[in-house]
């Protein structure tokens, strides 16, 4: 008997895998392209490093059959998933495919969906989702085929939350997202949306519009609009940008707990020092200045990637570089409502401390703080729980913390510039103010009874005035040791640097208390 | 020529308008300062331009994403 090998069989997997990585087939792929989309292949190619796509499942799907057994025809799975490298680190990557049924789920094989999220956390390795798709459950027809229902669960899920704890994970909104999809997306430390392109939604606009309101794609649920809720982190311009975000994102971050993020070669020297810092920041205190250009000449240059920076605008935050080392950065932004924290501000930087605490990051705060924001829609927003939230993720973070008092630091939210029990790594700037409530909105309260008392209220309340500010000079405050150190602005990038190279070996991997909630 | 309608970043009141309609500006030029949390914060040009009309006048109220002016540029 002649052994014939496995000719017949080999000739099969390559007649599948070619099936396969035909997508929806021409037709398909040509519409996907003529809106100005790539198809999951292509994307997964732009981002990753060239040839580095290990792909698992590569031939799952659905196939047809001739009575004899033989192939006549093969729909790929529409959830495409597999190990790759990004900067030459390796990372798990997934991707909708919305050329076979639109990306919607149930053509995707669950199965695929959990081992890519078990296969990020158990290799300990960053997980990127390309999503393009519609829900978990595909429609109501489901039931004709099905012929029965069931009580819902996602699988993978317990993959998708402890992946939060563990691995870094960024989601691309590239396509309409809905549904299940929609909180793939934000289940994530980084994502974005394409502008145009991308939208995301618990329902799209035909449900929605069943139930009375007419809307579009991008009204329910667009880019501009969820940078704004707060749903999303960025917003990419084009696919090519939403890849070099994700790309740049990691950059910051280890490919989990269980290591530390690693040091870039910068020639930014440690000891660059920009004198106009030393005249920022006006002496008139009803003025305002530009926060982002402090940052710029504080951080190694050109290191500093914003997330988030359509809402909570009070709080600017994002990663950065000093001297080379990976931190967190929060820095307060006067221009929208003096720094205050609203509700949203509060909520972003609870999420944000948790991500510097989850990876290891040393946090650098840049504070200019009047205070929690006042005013009845401030109430009506639950500013004071979300300022609250913020302060405990503030006291709950163990990484290395410096603080800078740029200018004003009052009330509770001016308290969250650090925990305070800890080792104070602290300067301000000559432009410290601070104390428990600003001057300027504490004199009606405090001398209600003798300005009202007063024949010339106006007068009274200057004079108040001027005696208070006399106590508000930082010296006084250095003088007594409650605040340790009082600097020179331009100074500032070089202290920053010591505390980064200080902070470095200090770091711990492994994980955290508590982990990453969406 | 495109023209902008540029919105606030903030709510507040209208502290001091400080152009008039027709008054070419260049970026990040205060046209508005809003008042809020006993500071004065500025509306600023986005781009060089004309500011073509101005929607709030001094003591106006503005909430956040209410339009402020255009600007043709």
């Amino acid at each position: 008997m002649t052994d014939v090998g496995w000719e017949r069989e080999l000739a099969e997997l390559r007649e599948r895998q070619r099936a396969a990585e035909a997508m929806g087939g021409p037709d398909k792929v040509r519409i996907q392209h003529s809106k100005g989309k790539l198809t999951v292949r292509e994307r997964i190619a732009g981002l990753l490093d060239p040839a580095s796509f290990r792909e698992i499942g590569s031939i799952a799907g659905s196939g047809s059959y001739a009575s004899d057994g033989t192939l006549t025809g093969f729909s790929p799975s529409n959830l495409l998933f597999g190990r790759g490298r990004i900067d030459g680190r390796r990372v798990v990557i997934s991707g909708d495919d919305f050329t076979v049924r639109g990306g919607a789920a149930d053509a995707s094989i669950h199965e695929k969906l959990n081992q890519a999220e078990q296969m990020a956390n158990e290799l300990r390795l960053p997980h990127i989702r390309l999503l393009d798709g519609s829900g978990g459950g595909g429609s109501v027809k489901t039931l004709e085929t099905s012929g029965y229902t069931y009580v819902p669960a996602i699988p993978g899920w317990n993959w998708a939350v402890e992946n939060l704890a563990t691995v870094p994970v960024v989601s691309l909104g590239l396509g309409p997202i809905a549904g299940l999809g929609a909180v793939r997306l934000v289940t994530s430390h980084y994502a974005l949306l394409l502008r145009e392109q991308g939208q995301m939604f618990a329902a799209g606009p035909a449900i929605v519009s069943v139930l009375g309101k007419a809307v579009t794609k991008e009204e329910l649920g667009g880019a501009e609009m969820h940078a704004r809720s707060g749903s999303i982190d960025d917003i990419a311009e084009n696919e090519e940008d939403a890849f070099a975000k994700a790309r740049r994102f990691l950059s910051y971050l280890p490919s989990s707990i269980d290591s530390l993020s690693s040091r870039t070669p910068t020639d930014d020297p440690t000891d660059r020092a920009e004198p106009w810092l030393d005249s920022v920041v006006p002496r008139n205190r009803r003025h305002v200045y530009k926060m982002r250009r402090i940052l710029e000449a504080v951080l190694d240059a050109g290191s500093f990637f914003e997330m988030g920076r359509n809402w909570g605008r009070s709080a600017i935050t994002g990663l950065a570089r000093l001297d080379g080392w990976p931190v967190a950065v929060i820095a307060s932004d006067p221009t929208i409502y003096g720094g205050a924290w609203t509700a949203d501000t509060g909520q972003k930087l609870v999420r944000f401390v948790d991500l510097a605490e989850t990876f290891h990051l040393p946090v650098v705060h840049l504070v200019d703080i009047p205070g929690l924001m006042v005013g009845i829609a401030a109430e009506q927003a639950g500013t004071v729980r979300s300022g609250a939230r913020a302060l405990a993720s503030v006291y709950q973070a163990t990484v290395p913390w410096c603080t800078i008092i740029v200018r004003k630091a009052f009330g509770v939210a001016g308290a969250a510039t650090a925990n305070h029990t800890r080792f104070r790594y602290r300067y301000a700037w000559p432009s410290g103010d601070w104390g428990s409530l600003p001057v300027e909105g504490g004199i009606e309260a405090a001398y209600k009874a003798q300005l009202e008392a007063a024949s010339d209220p106006d007068r009274l309340r200057e004079e108040i005035e001027e005696r208070l500010n006399r106590a508000r000079s930082p010296f006084l405050t250095a003088e007594k040791f409650l605040v340790e150190e009082i600097i020179a602005p331009r100074e500032t990038r070089s202290l920053l640097c010591e505390f980064a190279n200080l902070a470095a070996p200090l770091r711990r991997s492994g994980r955290s208390a508590f982990g990453c909630r969406p | 020529m495109p023209v902008q309608i540029v919105k606030s970043a903030i709510a507040g009141v209208i502290a001091h308008v400080a152009v008039v309609e027709g008054e070419r500006v260049s970026r990040e030029q205060a046209v508005m300062m809003i008042e809020i949390m006993k500071m004065e914060i500025a509306a600023e040009a986005p781009a060089d331009g004309c500011v073509r009309s101005l929607f709030k006048r001094p003591g106006d109220t503005v909430e956040e994403g209410q339009p402020l002016f255009s600007l043709e540029t």
